[in-house]
């Protein structure tokens, strides 16, 4: 019985990590959508399947580092207090939420620099047509 | 219950309350800022909700993660002292992000409106 605040741990951590990761991916690839089709000249169908493979890769990022930080680390005989479980807990859900909000801000980042990357391109694509 | 347990009980609501509150405001009255920069209705509006979003995440994390370093309680009175010391810590930070905002929407503000 001296696993069973661990095994209490795990059964709080996974439903949490894996509903939070649904949610912000579900949130950043509906927003994320327009910027495709701005990225990708207004075609759609293009950019919803780059929309849905991004959409698979940040699932399995996200999902894949809250498995691997997953365990947790107790030593000595007597067994977890639950004051220790909650900081543990609270360690490991609070990094993990930062870290997805630095992921957040990435994915952002990639969508404004390719945005502006198409719009460059765009300019010097057309001019040599409108020039002769 | 010990006192430790009693103090997170008080600390995770009234944090949670006050980022969540500020995002709140920021987002309503940043959308403005937001227009001037960028032409698409549209895009102003997801981009608004995505670094809403990116606020919430990144702080209330901070929020959850400092409940891991607090240090052992022994009676009322570190309770009233610990938990008052953490959320002004806190409430610290977000005045300095908020003013380093304001700072740089003045400044990209101010950019805009030369370059027009």
């Amino acid at each position: 019985m001296e696993h069973s605040k661990i095994i209490i741990g795990y059964f709080i951590y996974l439903p949490i990590v894996i509903a939070l990761t649904i949610f912000v991916s579900k949130m950043l690839f509906k927003n994320g959508k327009l910027f495709m089709i701005d990225i990708f000249k207004g075609k759609e169908d293009i950019a919803l399947a780059t929309n849905k493979l991004f959409e698979i890769g940040f699932y399995l990022i996200n999902i894949g580092f809250a498995l691997y930080t997953m365990k947790i680390f107790h030593y000595g005989n007597n067994p977890m207090s639950s004051q220790t479980l909650i900081e543990i807990l609270s360690k490991k859900l609070g990094g993990f939420t930062i870290y997805l909000g630095i992921m957040l801000f990435f994915n952002l980042f990639l969508f404004f620099r390719g945005r502006k990357k198409s719009r460059t391109t765009t300019k010097t694509v057309y001019n040599p047509q409108i020039n002769s | 219950m010990n006192l430790n347990i009693i103090t997170y009980c008080i600390y995770l609501p009234v944090i949670i309350f006050i980022t969540v509150r500020i995002g709140w405001i920021c987002y309503k009255n940043g959308e403005l800022f937001l227009k001037n920069l960028f032409k698409d209705k549209a895009i102003v509006k997801s981009i608004n909700n995505l670094l809403l979003l990116g606020y919430y995440l990144t702080n209330i994390g901070y929020a959850i993660i400092t409940i891991s370093y607090w240090e052992t309680i022994h009676n009322v009175v570190e309770v009233i002292s610990s938990l008052t010391f953490t959320l002004g810590k806190i409430i610290l930070i977000l005045a300095a992000l908020h003013y380093n905002n304001i700072f740089l929407l003045q400044l990209t503000h101010k950019h805009k409106f030369l370059k027009q």
